[in-house]
């Protein structure tokens, strides 16, 4: 009879790591990895800049440091890894893939982690109007090349976007040697983390340009230019006679993540509009009750130590349930009041303590955090600052739950 | 006298750090605005003499992968970040190597050695 797994994991990055440690960590004896790389570790073995581990290792490790370290203890946990392996569907309690090795294949599982991760978005998805010359790449596709694959991807650069793998990025491709011209960003505020604008662009001189966005690219066989153009910080719309040519070769983008949920939606797992990833309740647990979900795949987190925390939890809950000791119990919605975009968790299970990660929808200086069950305030927080680029959290305990029937965010 | 808004690069607060001292001495009169012993010592670093954490990649012989990660032990002075590539540059190692392994002892005379920071088999 063909092994069944108590838990699979799919992806082996950094969210599929630590679910399959926290898995095993949790009494799941067969722990099964499918990974479609050569190696695990996902993204983090690219980004070789440091700033990884702060709150999970109280050290701060490079990406390949922080992977090593997982990964290390995956093997010690003697958890089964499949390698250039692709899942291509994912069922409520199978997977389907294929390797050269098994050929095609069904490993079946009690319950199944879901931990895929998000992919950038790309020059069709924002529509940036022009030629289609080479040089345009996304930010991480660019960042593989040049610090996996020895591989130069231009010498005078321009980068769209001010998320952190954007700003990553300008450092980098100064360091090798590359001027770095401008960082154009659509919004009026930066997308990325301010300590990644300080150590990535201000130490190198690299000019921001806040409420500017590229409006044609030039170029016939590879990139010439792009014209940056300023927008109306309302409408985003470019403002006529702002336009202006930078002569360029590349131009790298950094416009935002997608959790790549293909897998999700084939296997009709009920997918949230405005994180684009499945909807889960504080077990990590998906509209189908094997199937869990954890990471990026779920929601686009700012920092891996925060994926980590995640998908350990992920990886316990399906242990228990793989094993028969998750509670099961009728939920409430998480409701996202005044200047909140999104809360993880959607679903809570008011008999168990729940953490709520949420991001603002804009960023503002003196704010007051509140948390509500029902109409009812039972949390006040004064923050400094909120900022769509930073998650915030909040705990809510089942006593404060109790006969409840929304618990709801705002930021005033 | 001088005084200095300082955000904090350690951790993704970018708490804003105000530090006063005299600059040509080198010393520091005051220090507020952290809320953690590292954004301390990050900002008055940073008021004296900044110093960055260097990362990058060096060619590696006798592997699967054409590079390997590698990083400065200790951050080194800012200014000496676009020198140091031009060193690093010049680097090739042999695996297998792993996480922590010295590459260059006492790296440009930093007093901080260049590690490997990934992992080659």
């Amino acid at each position: 009879m063909a092994k069944i797994y108590d838990v699979i994991v799919v992806g082996g990055g950094p969210a599929g790591l630590a679910a399959a440690v926290g898995a095993k960590e949790a009494g799941a004896e067969n722990v099964l990895i499918v990974e479609r790389d050569v190696s695990l570790g996902g993204i983090l073995q690219q980004c070789i800049h440091p700033g990884f581990g702060l709150k999970y290792f109280n050290e701060e490790l490079s990406g390949p440091e922080y992977a090593y370290r997982f990964i290390e203890k995956v093997k010690a946990a003697g958890i089964e890894v499949k390698l250039n392996t692709m899942v291509l569907e994912v069922g409520e309690d199978s997977i389907t893939g294929v390797n050269p090795v098994d050929g095609l294949f069904t490993a079946q599982g009690k319950a199944i982690v879901l931990a895929m991760g998000c992919r950038e978005r790309t020059r069709g998805a924002i529509m940036t109007p022009g030629t289609r010359p080479a040089g345009v790449y996304t930010a991480g596709a660019a960042q593989r090349l040049v610090n996996r694959q020895n591989m130069m991807v231009g010498k005078k650069v321009v980068i769209l976007g001010s998320g952190d793998i954007g700003m990553i990025m300008a450092r980098r491709m100064t360091l090798e040697g590359a001027e770095v011209l401008a960082v154009a960003e659509i919004m009026d505020y930066t997308a990325g983390l301010t300590r990644n604008r300080v150590q990535c662009l201000d130490d190198f001189g690299i000019p921001l340009l806040l409420s500017h966005t590229i409006v044609e690219i030039k170029g016939n066989k590879r990139v010439e230019g792009v014209v940056i153009a300023e927008v109306d910080p309302a409408t985003k719309q470019p403002i006529a006679g702002t336009e202006k040519l930078y002569e360029c070769d590349t131009l790298l983008l950094s416009c935002g993540l997608i959790p790549e949920n293909e897998l999700t939606r084939e296997a009709g797992i009920k997918i949230n509009p405005i994180t684009n990833g499945p909807e889960v309740n504080q077990f990590m647990q998906t509209s189908c009750e094997k199937v869990f979900a954890c990471g990026n795949v779920v929601h686009v987190n700012d920092l891996v130590d925060n994926v980590t925390d995640e998908s350990i939890r992920a990886g316990k809950y399906a242990a228990q349930y793989a094993l028969g000791t998750l509670p099961k119990a009728a939920e409430i919605p998480s409701v996202t009041g005044n200047n909140v975009r999104y809360i993880c968790p959607q679903r809570i299970c008011p008999d168990a303590p729940a953490k709520l990660f949420f991001r603002a929808a804009a960023p503002k200086l003196g704010v007051t955090m509140k948390v509500y069950a029902d109409d009812k305030e039972i949390y006040s927080k004064k923050l400094i600052k909120i900022n769509p680029g930073e998650m915030e959290n909040v705990e809510v305990t089942p006593e404060q739950m109790q006969g409840v029937s929304a618990i709801k965010i705002e930021v005033i | 006298m001088v005084t200095k808004d300082i955000i904090c690069i350690t951790c993704p607060q970018g708490c804003i750090i105000k530090v006063s001292g005299d600059l040509a001495k080198g010393e520091i009169a005051s220090c507020e605005g952290f809320k953690c012993p590292r954004g301390k010592k990050y900002a008055e670093n940073e008021f004296v003499h900044p110093v960055r954490i260097l990362t990058s990649s060096v060619k590696v012989e006798g592997a699967s992968v054409p590079l390997v990660a590698v990083r400065t032990s200790a951050p080194i002075p800012k200014e000496m970040l676009l020198p140091a590539m031009e060193e690093v540059k010049k680097i090739t190692v042999t695996a297998p190597l792993t996480p922590g392994d010295v590459i260059v002892e006492n790296f440009m005379g930093t007093g901080t050695d260049l590690v490997a920071s990934g992992c080659i088999e």
